[in-house]
């Protein structure tokens, strides 16, 4: 059992916050992920658990254990660095085996876990080489080495892809998964890289400013975000955002906007009508913008027109950069779309995938149902109301 | 806050050590401060009864011309000293030719030479050039002899300008002079920091030289003044060691007050084998 | 080739031409005041030049027997041994174990730094004088107990003239010589007490050095590293032990052949400090060499024992400079 917990865990350097009152729960053998822009504060969360730093206030428990004075030694966790830090004056192999030497684990066992462990990670051949010798590639695996032969409770990366290159990156992701289903160990990953986070995480936590702001599975933070920042980080390209007010009756609500509006759906209109006259901002994302002559019919849709300014053509898909009323907003539409530069045109948002969040707070007041669940109608047809221009 | 009792026994060590170091310095300036009458060895460590400041003056009555030529010897040579070796480490590392690296090893070679090895012919040669006994000789000594180890150090400085900015500049249109002036010596501050205060040092406490090259009591650095004094018959301790304070003072202050300046430039690796 | 491009190749080479040119003069006075007159000093040392009158007759290597059959010179060679031996280890020892408090992150780091970094500051003349008084038989450290209430020391400090040896019917002295080595237990290989002040002073002097090159090398060690070996169970000791002092040989090594390379040249100290001590118990071959070239005017055999102590540095410094340079050519 590898459950940690943190409990209004605070972490501060002179004034600044680094992590601020931060309550998580990371259950056993899960892939958590904690992701968020530089300077969020997530390498410092992995850095209180390690035991590289100590708490300003909170509690930290490993196991159900308190482990705030615990020394780093005794704690039973093994971490994988960013540029790897594997020991520049010791082989291969003393890399490997130092950790457990500095555990007094018996030498032949020693050997044993260490070339059971190169050979999986297939560096067998390279015990004998130092680290200036190797590939970056190759030296990832012995710091991921040094860390499996401890089979500790808990893992912690600290952005350990982001010293390879882009094709690496790939390869190894999947090689990351692969050995946290194989191991079951719990694994708290850190990286400023959303990709990677949804990719790999069974759960991500994203971070901002030493501040959690949503924890969830993939599918809840990247179709539910808890507010506007966890939605415009999740994701790429990133979701358009548009100020505006609720107005309406109960049965037609709608989001005024600069220059159009948004009429919502009636089961929406319902949820949100306690909240007419407040000031909302509006989030859509790109997919969920369609060229009107080339979307699917089940979906429900307003149109809004307006003048492309650039596309971009990425093969399966093209980006339209389109200027609504002075507001830019990006569109990723079928290939086959028309539209071209200068030109204008007919766009159809999705109203079942807009999010609306509190203007003040900025967090979501009305989430949107996900994709499986959905209860939108088969063939219903746009409730389309033509946006004034 | 608990009690963390490694840290008492680091801040312990330290302020030990620290006691143990000044030591000196504390009987050196008490000395100096006391009376002619207070000196005694078994009173060595007792404070002044009174701060007299009678053996300071004596001492620099007795060292005062020596103190000017230190410093007429010092500063001269160290100025040529700094010219020389930023010129040289900038050809050394900017301008390599073949040989450059086996140059450069002779060169350093000089550095650890024994001086006593050169005294008697460095005698002959200076009074060729009829700059024997003179502080010029020394100059000229100390300028050469320290060519290695200014070489070094700018040398080493040197190394860490990326050679983009002397390409860039090349593609600019200067001259080997004109990158020089342009790129090179502006940003060669604390290089020259460091050059200088070494050299300062060095030079201003040299004995060997100092008493090799010059005879006439009136021309010699206070280093030989002081240790003439020191040999003396009648041992005015207080007076002696006023005057060792005083001789020891400009480099006392060039590291009270430039001394992080040096610490920097030694961190960057300015003296790095 | 066209004009232009034969342009090009003489302003590349007449600038090449022209680095070559600020540097010879360098090279030359190098040359003539380094080499030239260790030349000069190397043909002296097999002359016959014994008095005031220059004379360069060749005679062989009987100068460097005369020294070596010299009792003085053997016994300068013993000291230089033991004062190297004892000053760099010290050096080494002390400073790094300040650098290491210090790497602690220690409130007043920089005041600590600049209290040992301060006898660098000081000449050896002062700092012989001054440690001349402290280590005085009847006074300076000696009495420094009285003022606690304690009996004063009455250790002899650099009067001391006993030599600490394996006297030969011990049962040490019995061990060497059944392995053959009987001869070493004699006072000319042992070490001579009184150096031991001369080693005090010289370590206060040079300590702070060795410390701010240590300090670099910690600084120099990536943090990560060491956070690796704390998660990896290593305590503070154990990093120390495993992970920095391994990754600071090169410093050792650097700060090895500067102390030694002074050590083996040492004269302002001793000359103001004790002179030849009691016994010769503090004498050096730098010392030995200014008596008898000043003051006895036995020219050649003070250049023959510049030209021994020219060679044994040579012997520390040239595989260290061939290393030093053949290292930076890899990297």
């Amino acid at each position: 059992m590898a459950k940690v917990v943190y409990e209004h865990v605070t972490k501060r350097f002179g004034d600044v916050f680094a992590v601020n009152d931060l309550t998580l729960e990371v259950h056993d053998r899960e892939f958590l992920v904690l992701v968020g822009p530089s300077g969020c504060g997530k390498s410092t969360v992995i850095r209180l658990l390690a035991g590289l730093e100590g708490l300003t206030a909170g509690n930290v428990y490993l196991d159900d254990l308190l482990i705030n004075d615990l020394p780093a030694r005794d704690r039973d966790i093994a971490m994988v660095f960013q540029s790897y830090a594997l020991y520049p004056h010791m082989s291969v192999f003393e890399n490997m085996a130092f950790g457990l030497r500095m555990h007094g684990v018996h030498k032949d066992e020693t050997r044993r876990r260490v070339t059971e462990a190169a050979d999986a990670l297939g560096i067998g051949e390279l015990l004998k080489r130092k680290p200036a010798q190797l590939s970056g590639g190759q030296r990832q695996r012995v710091a991921l080495g040094r860390a499996i032969v401890r089979e500790p409770k808990v893992f912690l990366f600290d952005e350990p892809l982001s010293n390879l290159d882009a094709k690496l990156r790939v390869q190894t992701r999947t090689e990351l998964s692969k050995l946290h289903e194989r191991l079951g160990t719990t694994f708290i990953y850190v990286t400023h890289d959303q990709v990677e986070a949804m990719t790999m995480a069974t759960r991500l936590a994203v971070m901002k400013d030493g501040i959690l702001h949503q924890v969830g599975t993939p599918e809840d933070v990247y179709f539910r975000p808890a507010n506007v920042f966890v939605a415009g980080f999740i994701g790429s390209p990133s979701m358009n955002f548009f100020p505006g007010k609720l107005a309406g009756t109960p049965d037609e609500m709608r989001i005024e906007l600069d220059g159009f509006q948004i009429r919502l759906p009636v089961e929406r209109s319902k949820r949100v009508a306690l909240f007419a006259g407040t000031e909302v901002i509006c989030g859509i994302r790109p997919e969920d913008i369609h060229d009107r002559a080339f979307v699917r019919l089940e979906v429900r849709s307003q149109v809004i027109d307006g003048r492309v300014d650039v596309t971009e053509m990425m093969g399966n898909e093209r980006f339209l950069h389109v200027i609504i009323n002075g507001q830019k907003l990006l569109a990723r539409v079928d290939p086959r779309t028309r539209a071209r530069a200068g030109q204008d045109v007919s766009l159809l948002l999705d109203l079942d995938r807009v999010h609306i969040f509190a203007a003040d707070t900025e967090k979501v007041l009305d989430e949107i149902d996900l994709p499986e669940l959905s209860d939108a109608p088969a063939a219903a047809a746009e409730s389309s109301t033509h946006a004034t221009n | 806050m608990t009690i963390r009792w490694t840290r008492v026994a680091i801040y312990g060590v330290l302020s030990l050590f620290a006691l143990l170091y000044l030591m000196p310095i504390y009987v050196l300036a008490v000395t100096g401060l006391k009376s002619f009458q207070e000196v005694r060895l078994e009173q060595m460590w007792d404070l002044p009864s009174g701060l007299r400041f009678d053996s300071f003056r004596d001492a620099y009555r007795a060292l005062d011309t020596n103190l000017m030529n230190s410093f007429k010897m010092v500063i001269p040579a160290t100025i040529i000293s700094c010219m020389l070796g930023s010129i040289n480490g900038y050809v050394l590392t900017k301008w390599r030719f073949r040989g450059s690296n086996l140059l450069f090893f002779l060169l350093l070679y000089g550095m650890f030479i024994p001086y006593q090895s050169v005294l008697i012919p460095l005698v002959k040669t200076l009074q060729q050039l009829h700059v024997y006994g003179s502080l010029w000789g020394l100059v000229v000594t100390h300028v050469i002899y320290g060519i290695p180890i200014t070489t070094l150090i700018f040398r080493n400085y040197y190394t860490n300008i990326p050679t983009e900015l002397v390409e860039a500049a090349k593609m600019d249109g200067a001259s080997i002079f004109g990158i020089y002036t342009r790129v090179i010596f502006p940003l060669s501050l604390p290089g020259f920091v460091v050059v200088a205060i070494w050299q300062f040092t060095s030079i201003w406490n040299d004995f060997l030289f100092a008493v090799t090259v010059t005879s006439n009591p009136g021309i010699q650095p206070a280093t030989v003044a002081l240790n003439n004094m020191a040999g003396s018959f009648i041992v005015e301790w207080n007076v002696q060691m006023a005057g060792a304070l005083i001789a020891a003072l400009p480099t006392l202050i060039v590291y009270i007050v430039l001394g992080r300046f040096f610490v920097r430039g030694l961190m960057a690796g300015a003296l790095r084998g | 080739m066209n004009i232009n491009g034969r342009r090009l190749l003489n302003l590349v080479t007449s600038e090449q031409a022209v680095a070559v040119a600020l540097i010879v003069p360098s090279v030359i006075a190098v040359g003539v005041f380094v080499y030239g007159f260790i030349g000069w000093s190397a043909v002296v040392s097999v002359s016959r030049w014994d008095n005031v009158r220059p004379d360069y007759a060749y005679v062989g290597l009987d100068n460097f027997r005369d020294l070596f059959n010299n009792f003085r010179f053997q016994i300068d060679i013993r000291n230089t041994v033991v004062f190297t031996t004892f000053f760099v280890a010290a050096c080494l020892g002390i400073g790094f174990v300040l650098a290491a408090l210090l790497d602690r992150r220690v409130r007043g780091e920089g005041l600590f730094r600049s209290i040992f970094l301060l006898p660098m500051a000081v000449s050896f003349i002062v700092t012989g004088v001054v440690w001349r008084w402290l280590l005085a038989p009847r006074a300076g450290v000696n009495i420094l107990p009285e003022k606690v209430g304690l009996p004063a020391g009455a250790y002899g400090w650099y009067t001391d003239p006993n030599v600490l040896y394996v006297h030969a019917d011990s049962r040490l002295g019995d061990a060497l010589h059944t392995i053959g080595l009987g001869f070493l237990a004699d006072p000319n290989y042992g070490i001579p007490l009184a150096m031991i002040s001369v080693v005090i002073a010289a370590t206060w002097q040079a300590s702070g050095f060795v410390m701010v090159m240590y300090l670099a090398g910690l600084r120099a060690i990536p943090d990560e590293l060491r956070d690796a070996a704390r998660v990896d169970g290593a305590s503070e000791m154990q990093i120390l032990r495993h992970v920095s002092l391994p990754l600071l040989r090169p410093v050792t090594l650097s700060a090895m052949i500067i102390l030694g390379h002074q050590s083996l040249k040492i004269f302002d100290l001793v000359m103001s400090m004790s002179r030849r001590g009691p016994g010769f118990a503090t004498d050096v071959p730098a010392l030995f060499m200014f008596e008898t070239t000043f003051q006895g005017n036995h020219f050649s055999h003070g250049a023959a024992i510049s030209i021994l102590m020219l060679l044994a540095v040579s012997l520390l410094v040239i595989p260290y400079l061939f290393w030093s340079l053949r290292r930076e050519a890899r990297l």
